[in-house]
């Protein structure tokens, strides 16, 4: 699912290797919140404000503006595509949701994304994750938080050949480290 | 001599000649071959030298089994010791260097212990180096290091990279020798997916050095077709140089991928993969191991397994020498010896420990006018560095010798164990079974999964089908079987026609000759690399070492890193005999992983170096490290611990910021401190249960210090929690505590007040948390603009929110360092740009950074407590002179039940107090024990133990907190705290409060 | 090395995603609970070999705790279940007792 930043969308750094192409992107709004996912009050309000359905448990959905990601059944992670949806969205949000118990906090600075690009991608996960990261059990719309090394992480396909990873901020250098040793030349072979 | 023979040679590519060297002399080989049967085309047939004695040997297996041929590899950054050769595939420039001997491999000094075996036998460790007690380190140690042991370890950091590989997979089947491939073309036939790996670096295994044909052509030429079809199926992935190394709970399976000649050819940056597999099913195809015959001598150079030398010349074209004598219990001895002589070598005679034998092997054999002695054993093998002749005896009896046959190769056959190693390794049960004289899986206790079904299938040699049409049919049934676990469609399994082959029945016998004199058994080993002979074994049960796991480990049977694959079953077999027992009633030890010895630094990964552990970092950490930041871990993050001016000490550093925070402004970063959101109707009420305080008393925009402790009453965090709305808190933990504190509210949340409407966010990241502390510090906050922090607008423990220099910030009124103080909490995006305003607006109040070492000295200097200095777990808030926030009045909190217990109340309990030294100004050792009335020995005077210390810059003397015993009445009492043997620090036990007791600077 | 399937998310789970948390059901003994009593929930825990009810926390995941029968001899697991069921629930001690039908929950 690509995230379609219609603003400026800050590459902080990136790495390429014969395999695969890294970019740390910045800019890019997000959103926590909080709420029971299964109160149907709560899911007309979402679908009304951000314009998309909750996704399905461990799902990530679009609509032109957003990205909405099924985080637990009490949390969903919204992804802005632009800083004024962003804060259009929180308000929005902020007073539709009054009375009803929910919480909404800017994230935007709690996290790290990172953009995977190159036919190796799932490769390069299972250098590092649990997960089944088999096309079929992992594919489009698919959103799987877990670890990569000794990092929490979530991720989810951008498209075919691409893969979005978001770590904790603090992480980030640790976590890009990784991503380009995990990715250096000649240590990923065609498996998947 | 071990020559190369031109008429074999399968798996070589002689156009491709490779040079490497051995022991520094440069040799010659070809692509295919290994690193062994490189060495063995070079006559080099002395390879190793034995753990104990420093006995000459040379190859016994081709495989993964090989005792002896354990070498050192490359140098430098690429030096590995204990490499098999057997196991390394030859390519350019291999630099080998062989191990384990004093001086060099043909003249080995170390020897010399061959000559006192009789006083090193079994146990000879633990009977000899009793006393004296100053022995051991000064005499025997340094000597039996010296002496015994492998390769060296490597000088220089490793060079190699390595990674992890996780996959799920279907079917994984392991070994691709006939049984393996066999089964994994019928397996993706039927639609599964299947993952085929092998630990050589070819597919085949035993078959493709057998004769036998399949559907009218030569088995080798059968099984390269099925890999044929096998590469071009898209059910199936072959992985070669891949060995499964454990199998664990719930189809776990651990696999290292051995990627060196790939490394070397430059198409992998990898040199070990360690694969981490689940799979749904698991198929054995293992095969077997063949098993060695003892008699004495049976470890000089030059006699080697039957099926390791029909390898090495069917794949490599070796001959294990020009005259090879056959010693065997079974027919698979007979197929080595018609091919030695076929290839135009002399076989002077087979040596056949049975009575008789049939089958159509032996009809070749007596065709081909090869000597057969049946009922007949070896007494001794002659020669030193290697085989000169066999003396040949009847099996029974002590060993007369009938006849001298010169020979300059023994090769033997003691009859084959079923590799069943992986399915041991989970559970899976073994039995023995007498008629195949080997351990079989007991497929009525197999290893399960999580759902408690089978997930371990055992086809081929591996199960106890050791011959073809046996195999063909095996793998019949264990596929179908799978094929309806999985439901997928019947598909007939090919008709396969095996060539019709009698094979003559073998026997049990594992030595000879059946009386073996003394003298003989003390040269027959059962383990050699580890030197444990017939001799050992018969000393150790007669000592009493009757159980099967007292033997090992007494004697060291089966300890060696070939993990016993050779040595167990006849160890067992003796062990058996001695006590009348059958082998089932005698057991046999636990298989456990590894498999096969695997690189340390396959299993570290790629973690090393950098990736060792993640670091934390701040969005201010380029600053601090531009601006001389000494780092101080804390938890995983890092923090400065002072800033470091040119030609300064770190003492001089921590001294000028902490007298620049207290005397003009100093700037720290805070952001590490854990920041959680406690948000909802239930919110207040649930902290009341979360801290000891009272929280939900606490007014929107006014901060509260809370302590939490857990349910044994200790305290283990504490924090400013802040009301931010009515509904929604925000909770400040220590550095360290920031995942523990918010997990541990998920947790209570979760799992015990579920009920309670709150949702709990960890927001640390999110937020760039400076704190401005100084006499100055309200200048600059007014100089940065933007919000009224007047006195009276911001009052100690109030809160705002609002712009500062034009920056969405909160800011509290909170104090670590007991001067006026503002901590201030940006969005992190805009953390650098706010810290930079800070100083650049600052510069005008003579603002300087301060690390966490001025902020420890500041907050000592206050008596404020620091959790992991003041706590270690054990202490409770009251001890720390902090009852008056543990709350009388709430119902519950978490640790209140445990509060109530007696010992809680104890007036003896430890208690936090200050100490001043007398006529010092030398800085207290941290944790130092403190005494009363004089060291004595029992430590009966000791009272308690120093927490903080430091040296005050503000007051000019070191200051330090410490617990101790009673410590409220002990206000003003001389203590003593013990430096070392001589010196004794005296010091006078005061309030925990050195420097404006009263608080006026804070309040300011 | 073990996997659960957690029952809130519906991933199956590895064990390095996840951090074990001990007995389950152990009912909380707050102020004015005896000493006895207070004890037992502190430090006393079942360790049978056989059937075990635990906690386990989603940690790399969707962050929520459940709690799981398992057969801590076979590794086997009967099922795993929310957090706030304050006794296994009736499919629980029937995937149980139907593949060991002698099995007592006492």
């Amino acid at each position: 699912m690509m995230l379609k930043v219609t603003g400026k969308m800050i590459e902080v750094r990136k790495y390429n290797s014969k395999d695969i192409r890294i970019k740390e992107l910045g800019g890019v709004p997000m959103l926590t919140v909080r709420g029971d996912l299964s109160n149907k009050r709560f899911q007309t309000i979402i679908a009304k404000t951000c314009d998309v359905r909750i996704p399905k448990p461990l799902n990530i959905k679009s609509s032109k503006n957003l990205s909405l990601a099924w985080m637990s059944p009490d949390e969903l992670l919204i992804f802005s595509f632009s800083g004024a949806f962003h804060e259009k969205t929180q308000k929005g949000l902020d007073s539709a949701l009054k009375g009803l118990h929910s919480l909404i906090l800017d994230v935007s600075g709690a996290r790290s994304l990172f953009l995977v690009e190159g036919i190796l991608w799932r490769e390069l996960l299972a250098k590092g994750s649990p997960v089944d990261v088999r096309q079929s059990s992992f594919a489009k719309d698919a959103f799987r938080r877990t670890r990569i090394g000794q990092v929490s992480v979530a991720f989810w396909m951008a498209s075919d050949n691409s893969v979005y990873i978001i770590c904790g901020r603090s992480h980030s250098d640790f976590f890009y480290d990784w991503l380009c040793n995990a990715a250096s030349d000649g240590s990923l072979t065609k498996y998947f | 001599m071990s020559t190369r023979i031109s008429k074999a040679g399968r798996l070589l590519d002689r156009n491709k000649r490779l040079s490497f060297t051995f022991n520094g002399r440069n040799l010659f080989g070809f692509q295919g071959d290994t690193l062994a049967s490189a060495l063995l085309a070079n006559d080099q047939v002395l390879v190793g030298r034995s753990f104990k004695y420093h006995r000459p040997r040379g190859f016994v297996s081709s495989g993964v089994d090989e005792p002896n041929a354990l070498m050192s590899l490359g140098h430098g950054g690429n030096f590995e010791p204990n490499r098999s050769a057997t196991t390394v595939e030859l390519v350019d420039g291999i630099e080998a260097v062989s191990q384990n001997h004093l001086g060099s491999l043909d003249w080995d000094l170390g020897f010399i212990n061959n000559f006192f075996a009789k006083i090193f036998p079994a146990g000879f460790y633990y009977k000899t180096f009793m006393k004296p007690r100053f022995a051991w380190k000064h005499l025997f140690e340094p000597i039996i290091r010296n002496a015994a042991g492998l390769g060296r370890a490597p000088s220089l950091p490793d060079e190699a990279a390595y990674d992890y590989f996780y996959a799920h997979v279907d079917i994984l089947v392991i070994g691709a020798g006939m049984a393996g491939l066999l089964a994994t073309y019928e397996l993706a036939k039927s639609g599964l997916k299947v993952t085929l790996v092998e630990q050589k670096h070819y597919l085949g295994g035993y078959a493709l050095s057998d004769d036998f044909e399949v559907d009218g052509v030569a088995v080798p030429k059968w099984l390269e077709n099925i890999e044929k079809k096998l590469i071009d199926s898209d059910n199936v992935q072959i992985k070669k140089n891949f060995t499964a190394i454990g199998v664990h709970d719930h189809g776990y399976l651990i696999g290292c991928e051995n990627l060196e000649v790939a490394e070397k050819m430059g198409r992998s940056s990898i040199r070990h993969r360690l694969w981490r597999l689940r799979t749904k099913q698991i198929v054995l195809a293992t095969g077997a191991i063949e098993r060695p015959l003892i008699f004495a001598g049976n470890d000089i150079p030059g006699v080697m397994l039957s099926s390791a030398a029909l390898d090495f010349y069917k794949l490599y074209g070796v001959s294990p020498g020009d005259r090879t004598v056959v010693v065997t219990n079974n027919d698979s001895a007979y197929l080595t010896a018609i091919n030695l002589y076929n290839a135009g070598l002399s076989v002077p005679v087979v040596i056949d420990v049975r009575e008789e034998s049939s089958g159509d092997l032996f009809e070749s054999l007596r065709s081909m006018g090869i000597r057969i002695e049946y009922g007949k054993g070896i007494a001794s093998v002659l020669g030193k560095k290697r085989v000169k002749a066999v003396e040949l005896c009847s099996l029974t009896g002590e060993g007369s010798v009938q006849e001298t046959i010169e020979c300059d190769s023994v090769i033997m056959s003691g009859g084959w164990s079923s590799a069943v190693h992986l399915w041991s390794h989970c559970g899976g049960r073994l039995i023995w079974n007498d008629q195949l004289d080997t351990f079989l899986p007991d497929a009525s206790k197999s290893p399960i999964d999580e759902n408690g079904e089978d997930f371990i299938a055992v086809v081929g040699a591996a199960s106890g089908s050791f011959w073809p049409s046996e195999v063909v049919q095996n793998v019949k049934q264990i596929v179908q079987k799978i094929q309806k676990k999985f439901k997928t469609s019947k598909v007939k399994s090919s008709s396969i026609s095996i060539q019709e082959i009698k094979y003559g029945d073998s026997n049990s016998k594992y030595f000879t000759p059946e009386g073996a004199s003394e003298k003989l058994k003390s040269k027959c080993f059962v383990d050699f690399q580890n030197d444990v002979k017939l001799s050992d074994l018969r000393l150790a049960t007669q000592e009493g070492y009757e159980s099967v796991e007292h033997l090992k480990r007494y004697t060291t049977l089966g300890m060696a890193t070939d993990q016993g694959k050779l040595s167990n079953i006849n160890g067992l077999k003796y062990l058996a005999d001695f006590l009348g027992r059958e082998i089932n009633e005698v057991g046999t030890t636990t298989f456990r992983p590894p498999y096969t010895p695997i690189s340390l630094g396959s299993i570290a990964g790629e973690a090393r170096k950098g990736l060792f552990k993640p670091v934390r970092k701040t969005t201010l950490h380029l600053w601090h490290e531009a601006n001389g930041a000494s780092w101080e871990p804390v938890g995983d993050w890092r923090r400065p611990y002072a800033y470091l001016k040119k030609n300064e000490t770190i003492e001089q550093a921590v001294s000028r910021e902490v007298t620049n925070t207290r005397n003009a402004l100093g700037i720290l970063d805070a952001s590490t401190l854990g920041k959680i959101i406690v948000s909802g109707p239930d919110a207040a009420n649930f902290l009341d249960l979360m801290y000891t305080n009272m929280i939900s008393t606490l007014q929107v925009g006014r901060c509260r210090y809370g302590l939490m402790c857990n349910e044994n009453g200790f305290l283990f965090d504490d924090g400013v929690v802040v009301r931010l709305a009515e509904e929604t808190f925000l909770c400040h933990t220590t550095t360290g505590g920031a995942d523990r504190v918010y997990s541990w509210m998920e947790e209570w949340h979760q799992t015990e007040w579920w009920n309670k409407r709150v949702f709990i966010q960890n927001v640390t990241e999110q937020f760039t948390q400076i704190t401005i502390a100084g006499p100055k510090s309200r200048l600059l906050l007014e100089e940065l603009g933007g919000l009224d922090v007047s006195r009276v607008s911001l009052k100690p423990l109030d809160y705002l929110e609002g712009e500062l220099a034009k920056i969405k910030a909160r800011v509290f009124r909170i104090s670590f360092s007991g001067e006026l103080s503002f901590e201030i909490a940006v969005p992190s995006q805009f953390g650098l740009e706010f810290w930079e305003k800070c100083l650049e607006t600052g510069s005008q109040f003579g603002i300087s950074p301060y690390g966490t070492e001025a902020l420890h000295v500041m907050r000592a200097e206050k008596g404020f407590i620091m959790i992991g200095d003041e706590t270690d777990g054990t202490v409770i808030p009251q001890d720390l002179n902090l009852g008056w926030a543990v709350s009388k009045k709430k119902k519950d909190f978490i640790g209140k039940r445990a509060q109530e217990r007696i010992f809680m109340n104890d007036p003896n309990r430890k208690t936090l107090v200050g100490l001043s030294l007398q006529n010092s100004s030398e800085k207290i050792p941290d944790g130092a024990s403190v005494i009363i009335g004089g060291v004595d020995q029992a430590n009966d005077n000791v009272i308690g133990h120093v927490t903080s210390t430091y040296f005050s810059p503000t007051l000019d003397k070191p200051i330090a907190m410490a617990l101790l015993k009673d410590g409220k009445n002990l206000l003003g009492r001389s203590i003593e705290i013990p430096v070392d043997s001589e010196k004794i620090l005296k010091a006078i036990v005061s309030e925990p409060k050195f420097y404006d007791a009263e608080g006026n600077r804070q309040n300011d | 090395m073990l996997r659960f399937k957690c029952p809130v998310c519906n991933t199956v789970a590895d064990e390095t995603e996840l951090s074990p948390g001990g007995e389950a059901h152990i009912e909380r003994m707050g102020p004015g609970s005896s000493d006895d009593a207070f004890y037992k929930y502190l430090f006393e825990r079942k360790n049978p070999l056989g059937i075990h009810f635990e906690r386990w926390f989603h940690a790399y995941g969707c962050g929520k705790w459940f709690h799981a029968a398992r057969c801590t001899k076979t590794m086997e697991i009967f099922g795993t279940y929310k957090a706030q069921e304050i006794k296994p629930p009736k499919h629980i001690i029937d995937a149980i007792t139907k593949k060991r039908p002698n099995w007592k929950n006492e």
